[in-house]
């Protein structure tokens, strides 16, 4: 069997952990290629996802955070669920330790629609992932210029559950593009925003007039924000989504992720909300 | 490749799976008890010959029941993973009939398209010649015309055999892989005129046709419109969740990869799962898109009949009837094919 | 297919219990697909109650619901042996008396289609006949009467409760029961071969299983809302086609169900494999008769001799 198997991890591993959170259940792993040549190999793109392989533990399906552009290598931010074995597992490792990672897997957010248009980037909580990632890769001053306006609105539960803090501020300290951050309940030392996602983007009203809108988060926070879209006047298919299933082989064969007849694992997890109206309502 | 007609006397042809079996690994039809299955044999005194079909559906040849995908060992520096080794002997499946041997085809498209080709169900099925067996009777819960499947066709097998009666078998010789097997092989003898219309007075004898027929394209069409229907309400109630169906089904692919270790030492396994169990699409947030009998027999139904043929042009099913026969409850998929082919979409969809 | 004429009293018992509003659902059998089954039936108006039919080939437990209707009030019918899954069920605080309607039916064993098909193979059986006492299958090409005794279940031949211990409306007359019946001849059979020939018998018997649970879904008693067998956290065992994998399902649901199973057979019924389940389970039942004095299924008011604490539980067996 050779390097065609879709079923073989890459072998990476971690060089640095950043505990992005108060709860302290959300963690960014840094990983790196044990092969390097591996990592030119992984070529992926924004929205993609890959299955974190933890060797008798089993995988779990998680986006990649960091963007293409970021080449020494891949970040994933993962959330630790007491259930899960795997993400329960990966929250004790240590630096050092082996993490296989398979993919890229998935399809990718639509960046040749996106270009030339105004961006808008809803996301909510630990979500935000790839979202980061699309972030992080179309301000590269390689691709900035693609991109008309950039608008950004990213909440959580309170100033604590924030990721990505540092990226952040530095993004809000950057003239090309909008920054609005909001939290369900800040605290005494919270001073920006306060309010649920979808009441932001209802209150900054970013245009719809050529512009398309990246959503992802709870599944809460996208049920109530796609229609305050709409009210902007977004067309369903300028509205993207990312989804998440159970997955297991993450490569279409073994039927468990699917919503109707398309395999999230396949033919998503990126769909545009159109999409979304023509699927069965089961996920 | 023009069909080869050949002829061969049943004695021969015991005598030519005694030949295989020596230098390859032979898969047959046996009884053990009442229970008919697809085991290894050593000679050809092991074969059940009398079957319609076997219990287990012979997917399990391409697509076993565990699998090992590999194995690792956990070294400090990397993790050191070997996959199974290739067989060392080539695999003869003998006695498949055109039901199962469709069910290969429409497997082939599931496992291996343009996406990602799954490599172990890919080695087994080129390490593998077919010899199928047409069907000379039916039971009352085959149905596979209903899917245009010919009792007498073998298309798909490498070599396909129909018993013409009184000890003599066509062999139809169907690709180059079936001619590679009878080279050399004597008794294979080219079938004369009288036999080739034994074989078409055959084809007009076969068994009753089955009773049941259905309009696929109008039931895939249906489907499309009745997914928010409350016809499923009803539909799931005897339903045990229990997997049965889905595991003698000879189009069911669905499975569950689970990593088994000691220590340093283990395995990641893929065996058979099913959309039948509660758990199969249970989220570890505790979210269930399908958390009652309902939204999985609805699953069940729209994968075989509307999501299969719109990915690959397939029908998932092959009308072996295995379901049928074995369901626990005796929920019969054509009673609920007719109900779907029956139902008015103006009520169905008025109830939405 | 000809019966005992049953089918138009439970019809009409049946509708006027849903008339009444004495239940809003009954459970009971329909004709099946094929002339050789039948099939559960949810009946929840008079007019779904016509299509109810009670005969020799109604093999389900239907008590196997009951714990997917809770709280609703629902009746059931039931031979012998599913009452006494229901008694098991009770026992267990699993349903509530109150919620429930026992149609008891007095019942001489449910036929065992494997036992049949080893007869007839794959002929398609056309019709089916119940003829004093026998049994006649009709196929295209011949005609086959068995006595009743040869076909039904092998649990049925050892049942200690033909008549429902527990209903609130009885259907047919009450049958004789079993005289002089030795539940566990088989088991003692069994019991008298060595340790290695019965780990073989084990072994090969177990070698059918393809870990499918329809065992585990046909038993009324298995009602767990998370199998030990689908925990990953812990994992106990793996669900591959290993041997060990296997054994160790087939033996941990066992003992889960050592002192709880009543014998009914569901299991071996459901089977797709054949595979001879209910012979271990009836070790099982044995163990609790002669370790713990008791009979599972049969006193609402008792306890599974595993689930409860007694003072003066025997245990002179421990060494």
């Amino acid at each position: 069997m050779g390097e065609k198997n879709p079923y073989i991890p890459y072998q990476t591993r971690i060089n640095n952990i950043t505990i992005e959170n108060e709860a302290r259940d959300i963690k960014t792993f840094e990983l790196v290629f044990i092969d390097p040549e591996e990592r030119k190999q992984f070529q992926h793109r924004v929205g993609q996802f890959a299955e974190l392989s933890l060797a008798g533990y089993g995988e779990s399906p998680i986006g990649i955070a960091s963007s293409p552009l970021d080449e020494d290598y891949l970040q994933f931010t993962i959330k630790r669920y007491p259930d899960g074995v795997v993400t329960s597992t990966l929250h004790n490792y240590e630096i050092g330790d082996i993490v296989g990672v398979r993919g890229p897997l998935g399809n990718c957010y639509p960046l040749d629609l996106m270009e030339g248009k105004n961006v808008v980037i809803i996301g909510g909580g630990f979500a935000f992932t790839t979202l980061r990632a699309t972030i992080r890769y179309i301000l590269h001053e390689k691709n900035r210029s693609c991109y008309k306006n950039i608008t950004i609105i990213y909440g959580a539960r309170s100033p604590g559950e924030l990721i990505y803090k540092d990226e952040l501020k530095q993004w809000q300290q950057r003239s090309d593009i909008e920054v609005h951050i909001t939290v369900d309940k800040g605290d005494a030392g919270w001073s920006g925003k306060e309010g649920f996602v979808p009441a932001i983007a209802a209150e900054v009203a970013p245009s719809s007039e050529n512009a398309i809108a990246l959503v992802c988060g709870p599944p809460i926070m996208v049920k109530f924000t796609i229609p305050e879209l709409t009210k902007l006047g977004f067309a369903p298919e300028m509205i993207i989504n990312s989804l998440e299933m159970r997955m297991k082989c993450g490569i279409g064969k073994c039927g468990r992720c699917n919503i109707g007849d398309k395999y999230v694992c396949v033919d998503g997890p990126v769909f545009s909300y159109a999409e979304l109206l023509r699927m069965p309502q089961e996920f | 490749m023009k069909t080869d007609n050949r002829i061969i006397s049943k004695q021969d042809l015991n005598k030519f799976l005694d030949e295989l079996a020596a230098d390859n690994t032979v898969v047959a039809p046996v009884k053990d008890e009442a229970v008919v299955t697809f085991q290894v044999i050593a000679s050809v005194e092991e074969v059940h010959w009398d079957a319609v079909n076997t219990r287990e559906s012979p997917k399990k040849l391409f697509f076993p029941r565990s699998e090992k995908l590999f194995a690792f060992t956990k070294q400090s520096d990397r993790l050191d993973v070997k996959t199974p080794e290739p067989a060392d002997r080539k695999m003869i499946l003998f006695g498949v009939r055109p039901c199962d041997i469709k069910s290969f085809e429409q497997l082939d498209r599931i496992f291996c398209n343009e996406a990602y080709t799954d490599p172990y169900y890919a080695r087994r099925r080129e390490n593998t010649a077919i010899i199928g067996r047409g069907c000379i009777t039916r039971r009352s819960t085959c149905f596979c015309d209903a899917f245009g499947i010919d009792m007498l066709d073998g298309t798909g097998a490498d070599i396909f055999l129909i018993d013409l009666g009184e000890n003599v078998f066509i062999a139809q010789i169907l690709t180059e892989k079936g001619k590679a097997l009878i080279e050399g092989k004597k008794y294979f003898k080219e079938a004369a005129d009288t036999e080739i219309k034994a074989l078409e007075e055959r084809r007009n004898k076969v068994g009753p046709a089955a009773e049941f027929s259905v309009d696929l394209d109008r039931i895939k069409a249906n489907l499309e419109q009745i997914f928010e229907s409350d016809i499923w309400d009803r539909i799931h109630e005897r339903c045990l969740g229990c997997g049965a169906c889905t595991y003698l089904c000879p189009t069911c692919h669905c499975f569950d990869v689970d990593d088994e270790a000691k220590f340093s030492r283990g395995e990641r396994i893929r065996n058979w799962d099913s959309c039948m169990y509660g758990l199969f699409t249970l989220h570890t947030s505790g979210h269930n898109p399908r958390p009652t009998q309902k939204e999985r027999w609805r699953q069940r139904l729209m994968h075989k009949f509307n999501y299969g043929p719109n990915r690959t042009g397939d029908f998932l099913c092959v009308g072996c009837g295995r379901c049928i026969i074995h369901c626990p409850v005796n929920i019969d998929i054509r009673q609920l094919l007719k109900i779907v082919e029956n139902t008015q979409l103006e009520q169905a969809q008025s109830k939405t | 297919m000809k019966t005992a004429g049953i089918d138009s009293d439970i019809r009409k018992v049946v509708a006027s219990i849903l008339d009444e509003g004495k239940a809003d659902l009954v459970i009971g059998y329909a004709a099946g697909s094929l002339p050789f089954r039948t099939t559960p039936h949810f009946a929840r108006t008079p007019e779904e109650a016509q299509k109810l039919v009670w005969n020799p080939l109604c093999e389900n437990n239907l008590a196997r619901y009951l714990t997917k209707f809770k709280g609703a009030r629902v009746g059931i019918v039931a031979k012998g042996c599913d009452v006494r899954s229901i008694i098991g069920l009770l026992q267990e605080r699993q349903i509530k008396r109150d919620d429930l309607h026992i149609i008891g039916v007095p019942c001489v064993g449910v036929v065992d289609r494997k036992k049949v098909e080893r007869v007839v193979a794959d002929n398609d059986i056309t019709e089916i006949e119940f003829d004093d006492g026998a049994l006649v299958v009709k196929t295209v090409d011949f005609e086959k009467k068995f006595p009743l005794e040869e076909v039904v279940h092998d649990t049925c031949l050892e049942c200690a409760t033909r008549n429902p211990l527990v209903y609130d409306t009885l259907l047919g007359d009450k049958v004789s029961e079993l005289e002089n019946i030795d539940e566990f001849a088989e088991v003692r059979k069994f019991m008298a071969m060595s340790v290695d020939e019965r780990w073989e018998y084990f072994r090969r018997e177990m070698q059918k299983c393809i870990l499918c649970y329809a065992c585990r879904e046909a038993c009324p008693l298995c009602f767990c809302n998370e199998c030990f067998i689908d925990c990953t956290n812990p994992k106990w065992s793996g669900k591959s086609d290993k041997e060990s994998d296997v054994q160790f399902f087939q033996i941990i649901r066992m003992f889960h169900l050592a002192g709880r199973c009543v014998g009914c057979g569901a299991c071996s019924r459901a089977c797709p494999m054949d595979v001879k389940l209910w012979r271990y389970l009836n070790k099982s039942r044995l163990d609790a008769k002669e370790l713990f004095g008791y009979r599972a299924g049969i006193d609402e008011n008792s306890s599974p001799p595993l689930t409860a604490y007694k003072e003066d539980d025997p245990n002179d067996f421990i060494k």
